[in-house]
């Protein structure tokens, strides 16, 4: 497996299995981000919302680092999740099931769900796939995300 | 005090030359040093002295008598307790050491007042020359090597005549040749004192050390060259030639091979041979078989003025211990390395057994229980093709049964090794089913044997057979220990490639089942296919394609794929291709097949389970084709123009399985001659993963255009330009379907 946890993650993941004992943004950093082609994944908590930022490649290799990292116990206590694929360079059918089962999932559970824009091949796969007509996009994690409207072809 | 001039004609004249010559008798003779001094002491009583003292200057700069004679036994005795009760002074003015210091002799007369009393070192010594009436007295230097060792004084007491310069020089002379014989005398002992102690310290080294003569004799060795040579002591080896000492044994280089006597670096070197390069040797005992590994490092001793070879020395280092585990590693870094080169484990197997020999034995030989449950030979392996035939017809005529309760069959059984140290004829008879086979197992020329299992996780799996032959070496346990390491590598390695060869057995049937055997045939249409399964011969790939008609003249070309990969992924694949056939002959369109096959995704069980699909109608009218598209979250088929251009055609449509709802869209397009229609799944256009060269386009665009190949080639060179883009590893399956208007009479424009 290409992407495994490094660094602090042991105590970041303390952290991040107890809401509770939060104060402030907290992070868990699975990986440097996009390190070599591998998959990079920062998950933020910012006040009721969790932001996953990816980075490198998702693919077949890699896509249950991220499936494990988003069935965190946290994701189901935030009010929204972002993901953030500005720095995502690759990502393929495997990745794309990953994302579009926390999207699912996240719809059961009437959380809001929305991906940033990333680079021009994970906009093509989104694209042909008809997955950018069904995901709300923004521009940045940082806009409100009511605010922005995502393209909506249908 | 004179200075007088020693002259030897003079000294014969005079009838001292009886003297000198058995002074040089005396000297000559030497053994002690203190028993000749004494000797040379003596001669001078009876007439050229009354009393004789030889002192000897010691290393701490003190003067000491060292041998003294008289005439007079009582005088004799008086001396001695004197001088051990008074030491001279070396500084002092004493007669003798002003002579040891000056080195010149001295002459000296007890008259006109010149007291010789002068010189007594205590009144005890005045009393006693004064009783022993001193006369005149010469004190000569003992001189060796332009260095003063001490002083021969003799004495004349009472009425005698006083000496005259004749024998002063009688003295001097006498004193010479008596230095010189001191002189040597203590470079014999220094020498041999250095000797002991050289000897010593190579008696006690580890390495084995022998010194050649300059006629080639063993001159010395020490206890470690006794040992390596398997006689029970140095002496044993002394007068020996080098050839005699070697050829106790078999020497080989490092590959194996057998050294010459000739090329062994040893004594008596060649003159040109200043220090030859050290050489690594391995040394097999002709009596014991054991084998050792040898640094021999030769040096000359050359006489440093006339640079005549006196001695060469012969270091041998013994490096066993170092240089088996260096192989041992080595060898075994490269048989994991061979027995993972290939999942073929006839051919690694047969690498292994070529790497064994002669690193290890003379002969290997590799087993393999079959699948049931049979011994087949699969390697045997000699440095000789002509001794391996030997080997195999013996195995062909009497194969080895495993029912056997000795040998290959019963290690394959317990799964432990034996070793035959030492293989006796009788042994060979006891096993021989008969005469011939006898011959041939003798005609094999083992004499040390070693079996271990093909250790497999789940238990043996054969069995590597290792026979020491010509080598001479006898097989102990550290060959069984690496021998055994390397039964459990392979012995794994079989187990896998077996496991492997199965799962792919698998996996080519379920792919097979995947796809259709064979394109159906179109009339008016050419039609060409290429799969290709990224990663491990064993993985189910999610890629799929169909062709089949729909109605008369109405064909459906399909491309998908199932995200994963395995025997899910295989699952859904099937799934998949046999949902888009039922719709299609339940007459659906080819976004109600889609919209299908997207229903019976979202009841798996598991959900999830995403597929992306193209499907292409086409229907020939001659000079075109008319076709419809309809895209559920694939990439666009392209249609390649005669000038190589590109079309993408139909409109992206959502992928199927997961999102709901889904939106296909069905376009109408048109094939015209000529043009070829390409349906492609995204491991194509992604091989590379340069976010700057999306899409297939890169790969088409580039010379030569592949619009003018015919399809085998196409698909074939674009299947080439994905793997280089790769780098050689796909990561994702290739599928690609390819079509044209077969050329009609004319051919094309």
């Amino acid at each position: 497996m290409s992407a495994t946890p490094q660094g602090t993650a042991p105590a970041a993941d303390r952290r991040t299995s107890d809401p509770r004992l939060e104060v402030g943004p907290t992070t868990l950093r699975i990986a440097q981000m996009g390190e070599n082609g591998q998959l990079g994944i920062e998950i933020r908590r910012e006040e009721d919302r969790a932001v996953v930022v990816l980075g490198g490649e998702l693919d077949m290799a890699s896509a249950p680092v991220l499936q494990r990292a988003l069935a965190d116990g946290q994701m189901a206590h935030v009010t929204a999740i972002v993901l953030d694929l500005r720095e995502l360079a690759f990502i393929d059918s495997t990745g794309l099931r990953v994302v579009l089962a926390a999207f699912e999932s996240s719809r059961d559970r009437g959380q809001d769900f929305a991906v940033t824009r990333g680079s021009p091949q994970v906009e093509r796969l989104l694209s042909i796939t008809g997955v950018a007509e069904h995901l709300r996009t923004i521009a940045a994690p940082d806009g409100a995300l009511a605010g922005e409207q995502g393209q909506s072809a249908a | 005090m004179s200075n007088p001039q020693p002259a030897m004609g003079d000294l014969r004249r005079e009838g001292h030359s009886d003297l000198l010559l058995h002074a040089g008798i005396a000297l000559a003779e030497s053994l002690d040093m203190s028993e000749t001094l004494l000797r040379v002491a003596r001669l001078t009583m009876g007439g050229l002295a009354d009393l004789c003292t030889i002192d000897l200057l010691q290393d701490d700069g003190s003067i000491r008598l060292m041998a003294h004679a008289a005439a007079d036994p009582r005088l004799e005795r008086e001396l001695q307790d004197l001088r051990e009760r008074h030491r001279l002074d070396p500084d002092g003015e004493h007669p003798v050491a002003r002579v040891i210091a000056s080195g010149e002799p001295a002459l000296l007369h007890n008259e006109r007042g010149f007291g010789m009393r002068q010189f007594a070192l205590g009144s005890a010594h005045a009393r006693f020359m004064g009783s022993a009436g001193y006369n005149s007295a010469i004190i000569a230097p003992l001189q060796a090597r332009e260095r003063t060792l001490g002083s021969l004084s003799v004495l004349r007491v009472g009425d005698g005549s006083p000496y005259d310069e004749h024998e002063v020089a009688v003295v001097c002379e006498l004193a010479r040749r008596a230095a010189l014989a001191i002189d040597n005398s203590r470079l014999f002992s220094e020498v041999r004192a250095v000797e002991r102690r050289l000897e010593a310290i190579l008696s006690t080294m580890a390495e084995a050390i022998t010194l050649v003569d300059e006629h080639g004799a063993v001159v010395f060795a020490n206890q470690a060259a006794a040992e390596l040579a398997d006689v029970s002591c140095p002496e044993e080896l002394m007068g020996m030639s080098p050839e005699q000492v070697t050829d106790a044994f078999i020497l080989l280089d490092e590959h194996g091979n057998e050294v010459g006597a000739r090329e062994v670096p040893r004594a008596p070197l060649g003159q040109d041979v200043r220090r030859p390069e050290p050489r690594t040797l391995r040394a097999v005992s002709r009596a014991t078989g054991q084998e050792r590994w040898l640094m021999a490092r030769p040096a000359r001793v050359t006489d440093p003025e006339s640079g005549r070879l006196i001695y060469t020395v012969n270091v041998y280092e013994d490096i066993t211990e170092v240089k088996r585990a260096q192989l041992a590693e080595s060898f075994m870094a490269e048989a994991s390395r061979v027995l993972a080169s290939s999942m073929d484990y006839g051919e690694t197997l047969a690498r292994v057994a070529r790497l064994a020999v002669p690193r290890i034995a003379d002969w290997c030989a590799i087993d393999v229980l079959s699948e049931a449950g049979e011994l087949q030979r699969v390697a045997v392996h000699h440095s000789s093709p002509e001794r391996v035939r030997v080997a195999m017809q013996m195995d062909s005529g009497y194969p080895i049964s495993r029912h056997e309760r000795v040998g290959v069959a019963e290690v394959v059984r317990t799964g432990r090794a034996i070793i035959y140290e030492s293989i006796t004829p009788g042994m060979l008879a006891a096993y021989a089913r008969d005469g011939e086979h006898l011959k041939l197992l003798q005609a094999l020329g083992g004499s040390s044997m070693l079996i271990v299992p093909l250790a497999a996780p789940t238990g043996p799996v054969g069995a590597i057979t290792l026979v020491s032959a010509e080598s001479g070496r006898r097989l102990g346990q550290v060959d069984a220990a690496l021998a055994e390491r390397l039964g459990r590598r392979a012995g794994t390695a079989v187990e896998s490639a077996r496991l492997y060869t199965e799962r792919a057995r698998i996996a080519d049937t379920l792919q097979a089942a995947l796809l259709p055997e064979s394109l159906p045939q179109i009339p008016g249409v050419q039609i060409h296919a290429l799969y290709r399964a990224a990663g491990e011969l064993n993985d189910v790939g999610g890629d799929f394609y169909d062709v089949f008609e729909l109605g008369p003249g109405r064909w459906l070309m399909a491309i998908g794929d199932v995200c994963g990969k395995g025997p899910r992924a295989a699952g859904v694949t099937a799934l998949a291709r046999h949902t888009l056939r039922t719709a299609a002959m339940l007459g659906a369109s080819t976004s109600g097949m889609l919209a299908t096959l997207h229903e019976a995704l979202r009841r798996q069980p598991q959900g999830a389970d995403l597929c992306t699909v193209c499907l292409v109608t086409l229907e020939a009218r001659g000079e075109h084709a008319d076709l419809t598209v309809a895209l559920a979250g694939h990439p666009n088929p392209l249609i390649i123009g005669e000038g190589g251009e590109l079309t993408p055609i139909g409109t992206p449509g959502t992928l199927l399985g997961v999102l709901d709802p889904i939106s296909i869209s069905e376009v109408g397009a048109t094939l015209k001659s000529g043009q070829t229609l390409l349906l492609y799944t995204d491991g194509v256009p992604e091989a590379g993963r340069d976010p700057d060269r999306p899409g297939l386009e890169s790969m088409l665009d580039r010379e030569p255009r592949v619009h003018a190949l015919d399809l085998p080639a196409l698909l074939g060179t674009i299947e080439e330009r994905a793997l280089a883009q790769a780098g050689g590893g796909l990561r994702d399956d290739i599928a690609m379907l390819a079509l044209r208007l077969a050329a009609p009479a004319g051919g094309p424009a």
